[in-house]
């Protein structure tokens, strides 16, 4: 059941599988530890010292703290592999990403869709320079296209091609 | 026909003070609830529960009165310029200006009270992100003039801004032409009603049953223990539940009966060049103008009732801004609608003569299916049945009944992909096609999990105005074509 169709010769279309994606900083994986060790370091470590002081259920607070570490080594294991995977490119008529570790998803915004762009930094990622650029179409229901981990001026820059990338494209 | 210089301050029709009283009783429960409380629990030996009711009711009446009369009161209108002006508000007073062009649309509405009153309710939605929605409530006459007034006044001002031959053009404008017109005849009333889906009256029905009784039996707890064992025979047969049951359902398939009548009495469905509008209602009228080009996406469905009867449902969803947050919402809804197709088609008027390729989901999508249906009640009986030898029967039936869904969900998930339009096919037991322009997609996403890639499959989410559709498990190659080819037609045609 190959997909075809008359008028346009699929082959010779922009193939969105033969983008070069570019990785975002190294200083990002940094970024992630932290960001791991905060969510899920912090639930281990109280519910542990609890479990020291609670006189009931002893054994239920140490299993939680136990799966909590269990899932806090496994993303640290797994760190460089979603680190590794996330990439951006810009091509002539959209800006295209990928991101994901279960679920790999490659998403494509053209840029006479786009409705916003901001910039934002994290307490984390300003801590390391880094920010994140999030393009905001008009998709109703959530926001899809948020990149982290390229430094500031690179965001900025980003913004500001993007941005005179629309002026000269009608917006829908 | 009355005239009415609409440029200067106007006041709402003296019969909306009535209206507006009974608007702000709504009002008034939601602010001073905390007021009946304090009626209720306040203990006192000199009031009876008879006084404290009186009490309560002239508190709620003094305020809703109070809160009408000024709202009345201070209520202005007046296109000034190239915008609408509007003055409201009790206690506290807003002014609003809202920019002619930024009105979307214009819709009256006619409730019960206001049939009886004989006023309409005018409302102005727009396209800006702050205003609110704004109502006006005006009598009949001056609610059709004032509507023609704020489109002739809209065109007006637009017409200005383009050079002379557009206006030239609009001089030897013709009133627009309804190329078709759609009605429900009785007939095809009683099938929409037949073909609802009666199990949400059932549970609605039945929530309301047990909370009134629930209710009943707080308060008379002994009273009602003997009230419902004399009705209960000693040894109830299985009969007597059979013929309770049965009498439930009858009575939730009366009121969707009732409900869908009185919504959908006197329908008419026009379709123009560039908008539709939709009019029923025999207690609360709904008029509604949708523009063809704010129309997103396009659903026909049919549930199991209505395959039966060979009628199908169909939803047209529009897409909105309200408040901050973009608001979508399904701008109408038409039950057991023979026509479905042929609307479809008068809406997207190029879909009749274009070539749709087909692309299917791979059998993957049948196991996917089937282990999200089956899987947790199989594990829950299994895990019983090692107390039981018994559950592991109850198991089979669920694993049948979750393989025919998951097989009606593979054989019925695919997609038509044109020039200009696509098809996403979907549904279990019933069928559900879902139509929409690809000058509407917003954004797309290829997803593909780890077991999607072992099995060299993908999914499809197109994300739209109003909400995402998913074409899951294509062939990865497929997938990647389908989605190169939407990207090109998105960034060519814009």
């Amino acid at each position: 059941m190959d997909f075809s169709n008359k008028q346009i010769d699929i082959e010779q279309l922009p193939k969105t599988e033969q983008i070069s994606y570019t990785q975002v900083e190294e200083k990002y994986k940094k970024v992630l530890y932290g960001k791991y060790l905060l969510l899920l370091g912090i639930p281990t470590v109280i519910a542990t010292v609890v479990s020291f002081f609670a006189e009931e259920d002893r054994i239920v607070l140490l299993a939680v703290a136990f799966i909590f570490f269990a899932i806090l080594c496994m993303m640290l294991f797994l760190t460089g592999r979603i680190y590794e995977f996330i990439g951006y490119a810009v091509r002539e008529n959209d800006i295209c990403m990928r991101s994901g570790l279960f679920f790999k998803n490659y998403v494509v915004v053209p840029f006479n869709r786009i409705q916003h762009i901001t910039v934002e930094q994290g307490v984390l990622a300003r801590a390391f320079g880094l920010a994140s650029l999030k393009v905001y179409s008009a998709a109703g229901n959530y926001n899809d296209f948020v990149l982290n981990g390229i430094t500031k001026e690179r965001a900025d820059e980003m913004k500001q091609f993007i941005l005179e990338q629309i002026k000269t494209d009608d917006i829908h | 026909m009355i005239y009415i210089d609409f440029t200067q301050e106007n006041r709402l029709p003296l019969s909306a003070v009535f209206f507006l009283i009974i608007v702000s009783t709504k009002t008034a429960i939601k602010e001073l609830w905390g007021v009946l409380l304090a009626v209720f629990v306040f203990k006192s030996d000199s009031l009876n529960t008879f006084w404290k009711l009186v009490i309560a009711f002239l508190v709620f009446f003094l305020f809703a009165a109070i809160h009408g009369i000024l709202m009345y009161r201070n209520f202005r209108y007046a296109v000034k310029g190239d915008e609408l002006i509007v003055k409201k508000g009790a206690f506290r007073k807003t002014t609003l200006s809202i920019p002619l062009h930024k009105i979307q649309n214009i819709s009256n509405t006619q409730g019960f009270w206001q049939q009886v009153l004989g006023i309409t309710t005018l409302s102005v939605d727009t396209a800006g992100s702050s205003s609110n929605e704004l109502e006006i409530y005006l009598d009949v006459e001056t609610s059709d003039a004032f509507k023609k007034f704020l489109l002739q006044t809209k065109n007006e001002s637009l017409a200005s801004e383009l050079d002379e031959s557009e206006i030239k053009r609009d001089e030897t404008f013709q009133p627009q032409q309804v190329l078709k017109n759609y009605q429900y005849d009785t007939r095809q009333l009683l099938l929409a009603a037949i073909s609802r889906n009666h199990l949400r009256g059932t549970s609605i029905m039945l929530a309301l049953f047990f909370s009134f009784f629930n209710q009943l039996g707080d308060s008379y707890q002994r009273y009602l223990v003997e009230y419902t064992w004399s009705f209960v025979p000693k040894n109830a047969s299985i009969i007597y539940w059979l013929t309770i049951i049965i009498t439930i359902l009858l009575l939730s398939v009366l009121l969707n009966f009732v409900h869908t009548c009185l919504k959908y009495y006197d329908l008419n469905v026009n379709l123009y060049d560039d908008k539709i509008t939709y009019n029923a209602g025999l207690i609360k009228n709904i008029q509604q103008v949708i523009n063809l080009n704010k129309i997103q996406v396009i659903e026909q469905t049919a549930n199991i009732f209505e395959k039966m009867l060979k009628t199908s449902s169909l939803r047209v969803h529009q897409f909105l801004v309200l408040n901050e947050q973009a608001k979508t919402e399904v701008a109408f809804f038409l039950p057991g609608f023979l026509q479905s197709k042929e609307l479809t088609e008068g809406i997207y008027p190029e879909i009749a003569d274009e070539e749709f390729s087909e692309v299917h989901s791979k059998k993957n999508f049948f196991l996917r299916k089937l282990y999200s249906f089956a899987g947790v009640p199989t594990a829950i009986f299994v895990g019983l049945a090692f107390y039981d030898i018994r559950f592991a029967f109850l198991a089979i039936p669920v694993l049948a009944i979750a393989t025919f869904a998951a097989w009606f969900c593979y054989r019925k998930s695919r997609a038509e992909i044109g020039n200009k339009y696509i098809r996403v096919y979907a549904g279990a037991l019933g069928d559900k096609v879902s139509t929409l322009k690809i000058a509407n997609i917003q954004s797309i996403k290829f997803r593909q999990s780890v077991f999607q890639e072992r099995t060299q499959t993908a999914s499809l989410i197109i994300s739209t105005r109003w909400r995402s559709l998913n074409i899951p498990f294509l062939d990865e190659k497929t997938a990647r074509q389908v989605f190169d080819y939407l990207l090109f037609r998105l960034e060519c045609e814009g």
